[in-house]
């Protein structure tokens, strides 16, 4: 099943693209420009959000289990979608955001189970184009299992 | 009866009595049709004066001394605590992150209702989780100016459907018919959208979860 995608070039959504790029090989997505990030399904439905999109996506290649390998896994998805779209982008609890996901990361590489899920692009996506993230980073102020992880995404040749 | 894979699934829920969880009352209401379930509630000493309703919310009538949790297929343990956010979910302390947000602990017990809930019919599982996102980051968690353009959208939706996806009641009326009576927004609500809460409130899960609130 193929898909198209709109992106506004000047606010991409990150979380999306990886989605894109991490199923490439089972789900062709075209990416295009236009004003509003979108994706169309058909006359009724456009997806317009990165949490909507990225489940959509995924929900086309299970077989990727981008979306977690059981319900639980795919709860803690939905955990993430909203953590990466509600605290993360609120200035105003952003730093207790980040001290949480710092918490969690500790003894982990991805967020869920053993390989990257929506919810790291997710979660990476939303750091990766918020300014108050990359000043702490570029500081050396970004807590330290947040940083690890970030950097070690940043390395993969998807990201 | 449906089936379970694995042992008794145990469920632990924390949540706030200042902002009762319908959502979670209809879906236990619902998992009771078709699992044995063993629902127990606690009251934490960080809150008081949980009202009487909110205290026996699961309970049906099961002591739990004469029964063995080995006869049951799913055990949900709800405590009403000073948690923020509200509600938290565990499972397996061992393995998971709690989960956060009445959205997705919905979420979770709707997967147990219908285990293909995310292979089934892609686009109208995320139609779903769209109107659920809606409901918890615009109403529960939103300021007014987000609620009143959620509720725009609702009214518009439910203008040329009698719900929010495909032909039949689904997670996504379930969670926001929640958001709204929690947000005391129930009573005022635009003609189409009014029209939809009747309906809601002609099924009887929904019926006793708003029974639950009032006493």
């Amino acid at each position: 099943m193929a898909a198209t995608v709109s992106i506004n070039p000047a606010t991409p959504p990150i979380g999306v693209l990886l989605a894109v790029e991490h199923l490439k090989d089972s789900v062709p997505v075209q990416v295009q420009e236009g004003k509003n990030t979108g994706l169309k399904v058909n006359g009724d439905v456009t997806f317009t959000t990165v949490p909507s999109i990225c489940r959509y996506l995924a929900r086309l290649a299970p077989g990727k289990q981008l979306y977690g390998s059981n319900s639980l896994e795919a709860t803690e998805v939905d955990h993430w979608l909203e953590f990466s779209a509600g605290r993360l982008g609120c200035p105003a609890d952003f730093g207790d955001a980040v001290q949480y996901l710092n918490q969690v990361l500790g003894p982990r590489t991805f967020l869920i189970g053993h390989a990257a899920t929506l919810a790291d692009f997710a979660v990476w996506g939303a750091l990766r184009s918020n300014n108050l993230w990359l000043n702490q980073l570029d500081r050396g102020k970004a807590p330290p299992h947040v940083t690890r992880w970030f950097r070690f995404l940043e390395e993969q040749p998807e990201f | 009866q449906a089936q379970l894979e694995g042992p008794v699934r145990d469920i632990v829920i924390n949540t706030n009595p200042s902002s009762p969880p319908l959502s979670l009352f209809i879906l236990y209401e619902l998992l009771k049709q078709q699992f044995r379930c063993f629902g127990s509630v606690h009251v934490h000493s960080s809150v008081e004066n949980v009202p009487e309703g909110l205290c026996k919310c699961l309970g049906n009538g099961i002591r739990s001394d004469l029964r063995n949790r080995t006869d049951f297929q799913l055990a949900i343990t709800l405590i009403w605590k000073d948690v923020k956010p509200s509600p938290q979910m565990m499972m397996s302390a061992a393995y998971q992150t709690p989960i956060h947000g009445e959205s997705n602990v919905a979420r979770y017990l709707g997967r147990i209702l219908q285990p293909s809930y995310d292979s089934l019919d892609p686009v109208t599982a995320t139609e779903i989780d769209t109107w659920v996102d809606m409901a918890s980051t615009q109403v529960l968690l939103g300021n007014n100016k987000e609620r009143a353009a959620s509720l725009r959208s609702l009214n518009s939706r439910l203008g040329k459907h009698d719900w929010l996806v495909g032909s039949g009641l689904t997670l996504a009326d379930i969670v926001m018919w929640s958001a709204l009576h929690q947000t005391g927004q129930a009573a005022g609500v635009p003609a189409n959208v009014k029209r939809w809460m009747v309906a809601c409130n002609g099924q009887p899960a929904f019926q006793s979860a708003l029974k639950l609130t009032q006493s």
